[in-house]
């Protein structure tokens, strides 16, 4: 699957194009409130981070996530939470083990490469999501209590970006199988 | 149907902040996220607040350009997070001495600093960076973090991204209205919600697009020889002047006040 360096020019590149990608889906989904919690939007876009988490490996997975949360908070809010920009960057980095697992693009429509996107993916959006939602709570950003934290942060945020990951970042895993199926590279 | 940003927020402008150069509104942008997280108390953090507030007004943007960011940061940070704080500090019926109180309603000490501190860090946060973001041209964050010191490959992620960022909004509204010549019917109307949604199905064939074009312009990239040399050169210059000393000197004292305040050195 192309150049395996985290730092090659690939590399580089899918770090910008994945920071794009997500920032341009998440400015729309950031409209999407859950009542009851505090910012936290319904965000299909997070597979974004998650698939190129898998396909390019961890260090392009944390950094789409994470600059691209910057982008798409900054853009639709006017402001930015460092902490749920690493958080959504550990939610795009955990894929990323994927990619040293899976290294023929010919094993990326197996059985094995759906079921470790969906698995990656969930482990992924909990990490994430609980990192971000407990700084909150150590930091006191509008959090005051550890069941706050896990009530209007965590579950919400983590329950919606699991089930959107473990959906999307399966099929975009899939879909781009086969879209180099015949490809002499990618 | 069109596909564009909402609140797009960049505003042109000649005032003393847009003059300020990229490197210190991230230098003050970094300090004031370090002070507002350490700090404790109202007399610590309301300087802060009185600050980014001048920050913003000294920016000069006209009302009717800011006015749909400030509802939506005002509608989150007082109404979505004022009334969960409030009700659930209220909830935990624990006795604490009333510090104001007008028309019968009492403000204790505990709602005051589990309520209204966290509030008064949202809105001082929510001012610092939406001054920084509807001042600065998103052009001009690359150069600036590389003049930082950041490794030139990482900046150019950011001047990607930025780049890219306007295609792809093309890109989807092009998947959008070849997906509805094959007979897709986006939920369009006035319900934002619906709208939003029918974005949805644009996911898989833009991001699959959008990879596959990754191996085309890391090689045009590669064939001009990028990652060669360690040093990168930018073609936007950029120059401290006189005003970024001083906002630079400020976010130094800021750091080194909320660090010895924190460490127990300086009393308040």
């Amino acid at each position: 699957m192309g150049e395996r360096s985290q730092f090659s020019v690939t590399a580089i590149v899918a770090m910008g194009i994945g920071t794009a990608l997500y920032a341009v889906f998440t400015i729309f989904f950031n409209i999407l409130q859950i009542p009851g919690t505090q910012l936290v939007a319904v965000r299909p876009s997070v597979a974004i981070p998650m698939f190129f988490g898998f396909l390019f490996g961890p260090l392009v997975g944390f950094i789409s996530g994470c600059f691209g949360n910057i982008i798409a908070d900054a853009v639709s809010w006017g402001g930015f939470w460092w902490n749920w920009d690493v958080g959504n960057g550990l939610m795009g980095m955990i894929p990323g083990i994927a990619y040293y697992i899976i290294k023929e693009k010919e094993e990326l429509t197996s059985g094995k490469s759906i079921i470790l996107a969906i698995v990656l993916a969930i482990i992924g959006a909990v990490i994430g999501m609980a990192f971000a939602a407990y700084t909150d709570y150590i930091f006191g950003y509008g959090i005051s209590t550890l069941e706050e934290a896990t009530t209007i942060l965590f579950i919400p945020a983590a329950a919606t970006d699991a089930v959107n990951g473990a959906i999307l970042t399966p099929i975009l895993v899939a879909a781009y199988g086969s879209a180099v199926k015949g490809r002499g590279r990618g | 149907m069109s596909i564009t940003p909402r609140f797009l927020s960049y505003v042109k402008g000649t005032s003393v902040v847009h003059r300020l150069d990229p490197r210190t509104k991230i230098v003050f942008i970094l300090s004031s996220i370090i002070y507002i997280s350490l700090s404790d108390s109202f007399e610590v953090l309301l300087p802060l607040t009185f600050f980014s507030l001048l920050f913003y007004v000294s920016a000069r943007i006209p009302l009717k350009e800011a006015s749909r960011t400030w509802k939506f940061l005002l509608l989150v940070i007082l109404v979505f997070s004022g009334f969960n704080l409030v009700f659930l500090t209220l909830l935990e019926h624990e006795e604490s001495p009333p510090v104001i109180e007008f028309y019968g309603i009492q403000i204790t000490e505990r709602i005051l600093y589990r309520a209204i501190l966290p509030l008064l860090k949202l809105l001082t946060l929510g001012i610092t960076t939406l001054t920084v973001v509807f001042t600065t041209d998103p052009s001009r964050f690359a150069p600036a973090i590389a003049k930082l010191g950041l490794p030139y490959k990482l900046t150019y992620v950011v001047d990607l991204a930025f780049r890219y960022i306007p295609i792809f909004f093309k890109e989807m509204e092009t998947t959008l209205h070849a997906q509805m010549a094959r007979g897709y019917k986006p939920k369009g109307g006035r319900n934002p919600v619906s709208r939003i949604l029918s974005i949805v199905p644009l996911i898989v064939p833009v991001s699959i697009n959008a990879t596959l074009s990754i191996y085309d312009i890391a090689d045009s990239m590669a064939l001009r020889a990028f990652g060669s040399r360690k040093k990168h050169t930018w073609y936007r210059t950029l120059e401290l002047q006189g005003r970024d000393y001083i906002i630079i000197a400020f976010s130094i004292f800021l750091l080194s006040f909320i660090l010895l305040y924190k460490f127990g050195i300086l009393n308040i």
